[in-house]
């Protein structure tokens, strides 16, 4: 009984909203520029089976799981490097310290300097803001680990390496997790903020472009589209993590 | 024959002596168990003897292999590791052998059927029979045990103990164990070593002497049970 109430309870919000929108968009005193969910729905539907609007998403993604993995095979190794190595965390933790706080998108004019508007760019873009979480979370996770973990791979005389990938590594797996799935909205979000800015193609270009030719029912179709797309990616995030991190 | 040499051992951490001078020699064979006051330095006394820590000054020798079952079951055992790899982890390799010797390690300490569950699915005795038999698979001439039953209920200590003693008889152990609890260092050992906070170092080292085999309830009602627990419980207030 107390699945299908907390169901329903998860649904109280979004009802509200669709009444809450359909009653401003109800009558004839509409903003132009704000269409009712029937229209934004049928929109998307009629969308969603052209080559074009598929082409939009794909690549959209693309940018997005592209620039999360090299984000995560860059944060990894490095932040457990810094938390197992002192030395190494001096060496980088002035610039570090410095890089983390800068907006991405204050980064795009130079990334657009050094390597044009093409794929390379945004893909840049998106590896530098989705870096950080993975790599704070791995630092953390390293630093705060089970020190009777690492009590009991030296007592065994466990090597430094074997200690490493079959001790730290699963130990810091749901730091390692969080900070994917903050990473992977951030590259999401900065796809669509840089194909945006930059242009060319992505959902982030379908929106601007639908906005700027005042077709507003294919704006909000293309918004909701990343919506429904942020709202898989995470689903498909929590169902890995439970079942890479199987013990918890 | 003599299995542990402890000679001179000075332990010192920032500015706080925690142990000055302790002497220890234990021969094959033997079940000696250290006990003190909190903070007396016992554990830090096992992690050097284990290599864990290095001694101020000191030396330990150690003739033949030494293994270890530490506190903390919960944290000692790896979560994301079911049992079988578990006990397998101390070696480099799982190979067949390997695999076959944990599994009758597993199998002596009574888990035979457990070997691929995870520590969460264990009890609490269930998981430091686990790191016992993690332990064992090292096949050790000297097994030092931290408070292993420190966290366990009245019962399973009890099965724990009685097992590790027929243990001990049948693997030919040497045995250090660290406890705060008297009773339980009487009627393991055949001697007791009461480690001083004072002196920081070895104040009594005291033979039991006790009717074989140990019964919980025959042995530790005896006369001779409670002279020495009176013994050992005036060094605590001293």
């Amino acid at each position: 009984m107390k699945k299908p109430i907390s169901f329903l309870r998860k649904l109280i919000v979004p009802i509200l909203i669709v009444v809450v929108w359909s009653l401003f968009t109800s009558g004839g005193n509409a903003p132009v520029y704000l269409p009712s969910l029937l229209s934004i729905s049928e929109e998307l539907a009629s969308l969603i089976v052209t080559d074009t609007f598929i082409d939009h998403i794909a690549i959209t993604l693309y940018r997005c799981f592209v620039g999360f993995l090299i984000a995560a095979l860059i944060a990894v190794p490095v932040g457990m490097s810094l938390g197992f190595y002192k030395k190494v965390m001096n060496l980088f933790q002035f610039v570090i310290e410095f890089l983390r706080p800068l907006p991405s998108a204050a980064v795009i004019p130079i990334a657009i300097l050094f390597l044009g508007i093409g794929d390379s760019m945004k893909i840049f873009v998106i590896v530098f803001g989705s870096t950080w979480p993975i790599l704070i979370n791995t630092l953390d996770g390293v630093l705060g680990i089970e020190k009777q973990y690492l009590k009991t791979a030296k007592v065994f005389n466990v090597s430094s390496r074997k200690t490493l990938l079959k001790v730290v590594f699963p130990s810091i797996l749901p730091q390692i997790f969080s900070g994917f799935k903050v990473s992977i909205a951030i590259s999401l979000i900065l796809a669509i903020t840089v194909e945006m800015i930059v242009g060319g193609n992505g959902l982030g270009f379908f929106i601007l472009d639908a906005e700027r030719s005042f077709q507003f029912t294919q704006m909000y179709a293309g918004v909701f589209t990343i919506g429904i797309l942020g709202y898989l990616i995470n689903i498909v995030f929590i169902k890995l993590e439970k079942w890479i991190i199987f013990w918890k | 024959m003599v299995l542990l040499e402890c000679s001179g051992i000075y332990h010192q951490f920032d500015e706080n002596q925690i142990l000055k001078e302790v002497n220890l020699s234990i021969s094959k064979g033997e079940f000696v168990s250290i006990i003190g006051k909190s903070g007396s330095g016992k554990s830090t006394l096992l992690d050097i003897v284990n290599n864990y820590l290095p001694a101020t000054s000191g030396k330990v020798t150690i003739h033949g292999k030494a293994s270890m079952v530490f506190q903390n079951y919960n944290t000692s055992l790896f979560p994301f590791m079911n049992v079988l790899q578990n006990v397998a982890f101390p070696f480099p390799k799982l190979t067949n052998e390997i695999k076959k010797k944990c599994q009758f390690y597993i199998n002596l300490v009574g888990l035979s059927k457990h070997e691929k569950k995870l520590p969460k699915q264990l009890s609490g005795g269930m998981q430091q029979r686990v790191a016992l038999a993690r332990a064992l698979a090292q096949e050790p001439d000297l097994l030092l045990l931290d408070e292993p039953f420190g966290s366990i209920d009245f019962q399973t200590k009890n099965n724990l103990q009685k097992e590790l003693l027929i243990l001990k008889d049948r693997l030919n152990l040497t045995i250090v164990l660290v406890t705060h609890n008297v009773d339980e260092a009487i009627f393991l050992s055949n001697r007791v070593l009461f480690l001083s906070q004072e002196t920081h170092s070895i104040s009594n080292d005291l033979s039991i002497d006790l009717l074989e085999p140990r019964e919980l309830v025959k042995t530790t009602t005896s006369n001779q049970f409670n002279s020495y627990k009176k013994e050992l419980l005036g060094l605590y207030n001293t």
